[in-house]
């Protein structure tokens, strides 16, 4: 029960109290540009929670080797980029040999494999101390950010979109910067002026 | 001296139509999260040219021929190839600089930037054309970075480059990622402003594909899996399958061909065409019709003689007297 | 700046301006009660605010080179607001670059503030409570605010004589947050003058009135507790002014209900766990953010009833026209001549003498309804079969 409820505790951490994406600028490429295309929403968020959740625990119980403990931070980033490594290759390979994918899905597994959200997790457990299963519900946190991210700018685009007031020099990216940063101050407001990393 | 021209416009191009960082959205978290002083922002832009070029440069010469699943970790072996070695490099002499930065630079390690100008570009083109290219989309990310830079530290810090310039109202929430996306996105208001003025025909809009906002997201998982994702720019998933040989590409590129010249024959059967154009000419000038052209006389006037041929028919058909009111 | 406008943004600039006149009516209320509680001072930074505004928005609209006029009084109404969110002691440059930040980013890049998907005085204010945290919860009056209290977990005690000094305004705040009596009035004005309006105010009200009961922050009552929370900071402000505001809340009553109540969680949820004095704004950015989501959930019986009887009163009978073409047109049109590749003009002949039979049914079954048109008149239609 314990175990479950500081799984959950991180999720909302990462989540809500320190939302990775608009509090920390992870992953904010990823989620602005899926904003537009919401249709790729549950795909994508599917496999960026897959890959977050088991870098991060996989990263998380490496860490437990005392050799590797005892190492710095430079040493655990580059733990941490093999791990994405590896994971993302042992995937690719369980996926060909399954065979019946689509090379749409492919290009979606490497986008959501390799994007600053899914590398920052390790290092989001790393400095917050996280246990094996912190680490799984940051995991887990990171891709419903990721989703709540992509709902609340996509929502804004379309509200953009039917905003025949917007002056043109603000029409497309500039409002829609706009609208994030708005969104990235209220997030803001939950965690106060600290960032913890 | 019109290589070098060409060079220029596509440098230009680069910044200032198609910028990565302001009309694209690409490589967004280091610039919004790390570009809060001019010296980490020159950092951040000089990294991001060493990483764009080598590995625009690389892909180009070697990745080719290997199949794309492979080829976005290599660009990431790549990355870190160039990124951690700077990272030990900062870590040991710069230690206030790495302060700053945090986790940050490990992560560029993993830019969208390079992914997208490598598998959009390099790997599709030569050497010269990648490393033009290269050169391009890391200028043009690396001035609006330092530009943001700039700003925020002005404004936050009252500061440039740790001097103080003694202003008395400084915006210290301009450091936060929020500060950085609204920099951003009054840059690109500005520049949007300035393409609008001096170069009209310029579409800007273009390069961040908003058509598919509306698009519903609800549906079975299946249905959401086979939707078109097109990251890359191509147009079908057959252009992103894999070519090994010049023969195949080749191959492949005559069917392209063929496939557009049978859809647009099949579209406009009553088009009239020139006696004395040979079929070649006919595909280029076809391949270059778009919908658009067709205008409402157009369509009426294929309805209207539709009717007439059916109305002959008929008329053959039944001999019958009326119709024409002649 | 050309002066064009069509009908219908002519109606939707009169409703705007008919709204923003009972904003300002109801926002004339607390601005009575700032002055008399802070004096002159609260005149001058009121005014400072409205002034800034308005030329903000002169030269705003001369940047962005807009053909809208712009007299719909919306940047007194953000002037006066944020104004009253700001405590009394707040100096002369943090009022103009608050209604600056309100105004430049938050409606200049969206046109005007009926299409700011964000309310900018609450914008500004989460702005300002960023950058400027130390001037922004520095009050005149001696003490600590009931955020403030709220926060330590500390109480104003159980007697009488400080929940009327609570209700008349007596305790640190801002200019316009404090006084609870004069926000009541205003509630009234606000509840009689546009009832459905009002529907997101009172379930936002509910919903901070219910977390307050359920998880008092302090240990001294329940009753208390719901009387600190809702007197405490812009919640009850907020509540009046930001939740009804025509252009960010929902269209339906019913998501208006969910809204306002869901809005009223979140800025009770943020209150638990922020470190800031004051945070409830950012639970209204959030809400703002949020609003459309409820437009989308399913219809009510009621809805859908009233939507059919709206169809069947505004069905309209559709009668096809038929147009003749003039001879002269008709010689414009070219000959049709067959392509070389005969597979395909079958193909395309088959497919074409298919849209023409459906055609021409479809026009014989015009003709035998309308009965109108004679074969002179129509040379097409009668060409296809004939009677005898």
């Amino acid at each position: 029960m314990n175990m479950f409820l500081n799984l959950i505790s991180a999720a909302l951490y990462v989540m809500l109290f320190q939302n990775l994406i608009f509090n920390a600028g992870y992953g904010l490429s990823e989620a602005v540009r899926m904003s537009a295309k919401p249709r790729q929403l549950v795909p994508m968020a599917i496999f960026i929670t897959y890959f977050s959740t088991i870098v991060s625990a996989i990263c998380t119980l490496l860490d437990e080797i005392e050799f590797i403990h005892r190492q710095g931070e430079f040493f655990h980033s580059l733990i941490f980029a093999g791990v994405l490594l590896g994971v993302y290759i042992i995937t690719m390979i369980g996926v060909l040999i399954y065979g019946k994918v689509t090379p749409r899905t492919i290009r979606r597994i490497g986008i959501a494999a390799f994007n600053t959200l899914v590398l920052a997790i390790p290092f989001v457990n790393y400095r917050s101390g996280f246990t094996v299963f912190e680490s799984i519900g940051s995991g887990i946190g990171a891709g419903i950010a990721y989703i709540v991210a992509v709902l609340l700018i996509n929502g804004g685009l379309k509200r953009l979109d039917m905003n025949k007031s917007i002056p043109r020099c603000f029409k497309g990216t500039p409002a829609m910067f706009i609208y994030t940063a708005l969104l990235s101050l209220a997030f803001t407001g939950i965690s106060g002026t600290s960032v913890f990393i | 001296m019109s290589d070098k021209k060409s060079v220029f416009k596509r440098i230009r191009n680069s910044a200032l139509i198609k910028n990565p960082l302001l009309f694209e959205a690409v490589g967004l978290c280091p610039v919004v999260a790390i570009a809060t002083s001019v010296q980490a922002s020159i950092f951040l832009a000089v990294i991001t040219a060493i990483e764009m070029l080598l590995c625009e440069v690389l892909a180009s010469l070697l990745l080719k021929n290997v199949r794309r699943y492979w080829r976005v970790a290599l660009y990431v072996v790549f990355g870190i190839i160039v990124i951690f070695p700077i990272t030990y490099i900062t870590n040991r002499f710069f230690p206030a600089l790495s302060m700053n930065i945090g986790v940050y630079l490990p992560l560029m390690a993993v830019n969208s930037l390079i992914a997208l100008h490598c598998e959009r570009v390099a790997v599709k083109n030569n050497v010269k054309d990648s490393f033009v290219d290269a050169l391009s989309a890391s200028f043009s990310y690396g001035i609006v970075a330092i530009i943001v830079g700039f700003l925020r530290e002005i404004l936050a810090n009252g500061t440039i480059w740790g001097h103080s310039l003694n202003i008395p109202i400084k915006f210290p929430a301009l450091l936060m990622p929020f500060g950085g996306l609204l920099v951003l996105g009054f840059l690109a208001a500005a520049l949007k402003g300035f393409l609008n003025k001096k170069y009209p025909e310029s579409n800007p809009d273009k390069v961040f594909d908003q058509s598919e906002i509306r698009r519903s997201l609800r549906g079975t998982l299946k249905e959401l899996m086979n939707d078109e994702f097109n990251p890359y720019g191509e147009e079908n998933d057959a252009e992103a399958v894999f070519v090994r040989t010049k023969k195949e590409r080749k191959k492949k590129a005559e069917a392209q061909i063929k496939e557009k010249t049978v859809k647009i024959k099949k579209k406009k059967p009553h088009k009239k065409q020139a006696e004395n154009v040979s079929e070649t000419e006919i595909v280029s000038v076809q391949t270059e019709t778009t919908v658009e052209d067709r205008t409402y006389l157009d369509d009426f006037s294929d309805m209207l003689s539709e009717l007439e041929e059916y109305k002959s028919r008929n008329n053959g058909e039944n001999n019958t007297d009326g119709g024409d009111g002649e | 700046m050309t002066n064009s406008t069509t009908p219908q943004k002519s109606q939707e600039f009169l409703q705007t301006r008919q709204i923003m006149k009972d904003y300002i009516i109801m926002l004339s209320v607390p601005v009575i009660a700032a002055v008399f509680n802070y004096g002159l001072t609260a005149a001058f930074l009121i005014l400072l605010s409205v002034i800034t505004c308005v030329v903000c928005k002169k030269v705003g609209e001369k940047i962005i080179k807009t053909d809208f006029p712009s007299r719909d009084y919306s940047s007194v109404v953000i002037g006066i607001s944020v104004a009253l969110l700001l405590p009394a002691t707040a100096p002369w440059w943090m009022i103009i670059f608050t209604t600056a930040f309100a105004y430049f980013v938050c409606v200049m890049p969206f046109g005007s503030s009926d299409n700011s998907p964000f309310i900018p005085s609450v914008a500004a204010l989460c702005f300002a409570s960023l950058c400027w945290g130390e001037h922004l919860f520095n009050y005149s009056q001696t003490g600590d605010s009931l955020a403030k209290m709220l926060l330590q977990g500390n109480s104003i005690g159980e007697n009488i004589a400080s929940v009327i000094e609570i209700l008349s305004g007596n305790t640190p705040s801002a200019m316009g947050t404090g006084c609870i009596l004069a926000l009541l009035g205003t509630l009234a004005y606000l509840t009689i003058r546009r009832a459905k309006d009002s529907i997101p105010t009172y379930t936002f009200i509910l919903a901070v009135s219910i977390m307050a009961l359920l998880f008092p922050r302090i240990s001294s009552g329940r009753f208390i507790s719901l009387i600190m929370e809702l007197s405490s900071g812009m919640i009850f402000f907020g509540a009046i002014f930001f939740m009804s505001y025509p252009s960010i809340m929902p269209k339906r009553t019913i998501s208006r209900i969910l809204w306002g109540f869901v809005s009223g969680l979140i800025c009770m949820l943020i209150r638990y766990v922020s470190p800031l004095e004051e945070s409830a704004p950012f639970g209204i950015l959030i809400a703002c953010a949020i609003s459309d989501f409820f437009d989308k959930l399913p219809l009510t019986k009621k809805e859908k009833q009233a939507i059919t009887e709206e169809e069947k009163e505004t069905e309209v009978v559709e009668i096809p026209t038929i147009t003749v073409v003039p001879e002269e047109i008709l010689s414009e049109i070219p000959d049709v001549e067959e392509s070389d590749d005969s597979t395909e003009t079958d193909e395309t002949v088959e497919e074409t003498s298919e849209e023409i039979t459906t055609e021409a049914e479809s026009l014989e079954a015009v003709i035998s309804e309308e009965n109108t048109i004679t074969e002179t008149d129509a040379p097409f239609i009668t060409g296809g079969e004939s009677d005898e």
